[in-house]
């Protein structure tokens, strides 16, 4: 397992834990009050991948989004006392708090980094209501047609799309219209497709 | 070749970005103990920046009352003090003007002085009689009251001294001669320290601001003063940008403004030139305590006119809509603020009520001289002053 001495099983990307580290996590969430170094770091290991692989989404610089789960993690570790995890499944609870957190660190460096206005390099944007994914795309590729939206549609997109945020939820966290944030996902939706064509040719269907 | 359904590519790229998770260096625990070290050397609270605010803003109007009168009372001491009262009779020449001095004076020539028995003499009438007429109420002046002169004891005025000559002032023989000033000249300095509150509007070019706060003036000569204050205003600064009218896909922003709230302690220093007019010139240095950003968004797009009316034109129109939200680009950060110059107009009108106007120019300074946004303002500050 090399250096995952933690029972960690890779699989390509993605990471799983096995039933040992459900119990560790458990113990650590059950505990009250601060956590132990010891147990930050296991925390740490435990979930800097998945919180990497949404700040990734957001931030266009590897080095930002690293930055961007340290600071989520120094936040979190100082609100570890007050978080209440509801319902049985108290993993799931503190996995959706941490994404909360690195959400909302990712969009307000964004709103510090977004100091010009908005330039986008889709030059001929097409409407293209339909276009099939190419199995052989790696995660890079995706991210890459991630990075090519503006901003707020990136951002808009991953709330809707991936984080499961209602447009109302994401008016408001934005400070925008819901009217608008429907605009922008459309637009990243169109970005999107019309970024896939021009990067790998893709068949579209439309 | 592959006959699996492809996904669509929103489907897809959803899936496949859910629960991508980046693989773990072990590398990173350090580099996160780092970060944290970093960021654990937090700003001090709200409350201790106020309270320092209120501290210094203390100290130094106490300081100002305490300790400037003190250099006063030495100044004075320096210089000769005006005479009390014309020469009474033709012999008596003054040449020092502490009044008991005069006194001693006055007795010394009706009777010299042979023996410390000789006190509790009386004061001669004659000199008594020509301050009491020069000089004004004994209420409104500095120095020892009428009673303290009277009864002054000659002997215990000159015991372990030599007569002293009046030939040289006291200055030129080096004596040093008691501050019998400095308790009512404390009183008066401390009557020299004015409070006031103040509304300052003020415009930006892109936008108005106004604010206010309180601040307290302190003489420092009859002609200059320094004022310290606490205040707080809302600025807006921003810019405009030209829209590319081909783009017909994208919201662009046109324009941007950042409403910023700032706790100020201005410092300045003001020269009166009359009565109704004086200049200062001040460094007004604040943080920003809040910061809302708004966008102004357009969006171009290409309509055909309605058919009903046979316009079938295809014409660009623009819409434009604002987005706003809270933001940290100056939110939590100190500047050097402005140099202030300003004028200050109090014609007897406004004088009446302790009031007067100041038109002002804020120029930024520091890190906001170069800023993206112009900060320059002006605007016309209302002072009222408390007596």
């Amino acid at each position: 397992m090399g250096d995952y001495d933690f029972g960690f099983k890779q699989t390509g990307q993605l990471l799983y834990v096995d039933g040992r580290e459900d119990e560790r996590l458990a113990d650590i969430l059950s505990g009250q009050g601060s956590l132990t170094a010891q147990q930050e770091e296991q925390l740490y290991r435990l979930y800097w991948g998945r919180l990497m692989g949404v700040a990734k989404r957001y931030m266009v610089d590897r080095e930002t989004a690293r930055e961007v789960v340290n600071d989520s993690f120094v936040k979190a570790f100082d609100r570890f006392p007050g978080f209440r995890g509801e319902g049985p499944d108290k993993s799931t609870a503190f996995s959706a708090w941490l994404v909360r957190i690195t959400v909302n660190t990712a969009i307000d460096r964004l709103r510090v980094q977004r100091t010009m206005p908005e330039t986008t390099s889709l030059d001929q944007l097409e409407n293209h209501p339909a276009v099939k994914m190419d199995d052989g795309l790696q995660v890079n590729d995706i991210l890459r047609l991630l990075e090519g939206l503006p901003v707020m549609h990136r951002i808009v997109f991953n709330l809707y799309e991936l984080e499961g945020y209602r447009h109302d939820e994401i008016a408001e966290l934005l400070q925008i219209p819901a009217s608008s944030s429907r605009v922008y996902l459309t637009k990243a939706k169109q970005g999107l497709r019309a970024l896939y064509i021009k990067y790998f040719g893709g068949r579209h269907d439309g | 070749m592959d006959k699996r359904d492809k996904k669509e590519l929103i489907t897809g790229i959803r899936d496949f970005l859910r629960d991508f998770e980046e693989p773990y260096n072990p590398e990173e625990w350090k580099h996160f103990q780092r970060h944290r070290k970093k960021k654990q050397r937090r700003p001090l609270p709200l409350f201790v920046k106020l309270a320092g605010i209120a501290a210094s803003l203390f100290l130094v109007v106490y300081a100002s009352v305490k300790y400037l009168p003190l250099l006063e009372g030495i100044d004075k001491t320096k210089n000769p003090m005006p005479k009390q009262a014309p020469k009474p009779v033709g012999e008596v020449e003054r040449k020092d003007s502490i009044r008991i001095d005069s006194v001693s004076r006055g007795i010394d020539r009706l009777k010299p002085v042979e023996n410390d028995s000789a006190a509790q003499i009386p004061i001669p009438r004659a000199i008594d009689s020509v301050s009491s007429r020069q000089r004004p109420p004994y209420s409104n002046r500095i120095g020892p009251t009428r009673e303290q002169l009277e009864t002054v004891s000659l002997s215990r005025h000159m015991a372990g001294t030599v007569k002293p000559s009046y030939q040289k002032p006291y200055k030129e023989r080096g004596i040093k001669l008691p501050n019998l000033l400095l308790p009512d000249e404390t009183r008066m300095a401390i009557r020299n320290v004015r409070f006031g509150v103040n509304l300052n509007p003020a415009f930006t070019d892109k936008g108005f601001a106004f604010g206010g706060g309180v601040s307290a003036r302190v003489a420092l000569t009859d002609r200059i003063s320094t004022e310290i204050g606490v205040g707080y205003s809302g600025m807006t600064v921003g810019n405009d940008w030209e829209a590319d009218m081909s783009d017909t896909v994208n919201s662009q922003i046109v324009g941007s403004r950042n409403t910023v709230g700032m706790v100020s302690i201005p410092v300045s220093v003001n020269y009166a030139f009359s009565e109704n007019f004086s200049a200062s010139l001040g460094l007004v240095p604040f943080r920003a305590i809040s910061d809302r950003r708004t966008d102004m968004l357009q969006t171009n797009r290409w309509m055909r006119g309605d058919m009903a009316s046979g316009d079938t034109t295809l014409r660009l129109v623009s819409e434009r809509s604002e987005s706003r939200r809270p933001d940290s680009l100056y939110r939590g950060s100190a500047y050097w603020g402005f140099i202030q110059l300003s004028g200050h107009i109090a014609p007897a009108v406004l004088r009446r009520y302790n009031m007067e106007i100041a038109p002002y120019v804020g120029i930024p300074v520091g890190r906001l001289r170069d800023d993206r946004y112009r900060w320059l303002h002006g605007g016309v500050s209302l002072r009222f002053y408390f007596q």
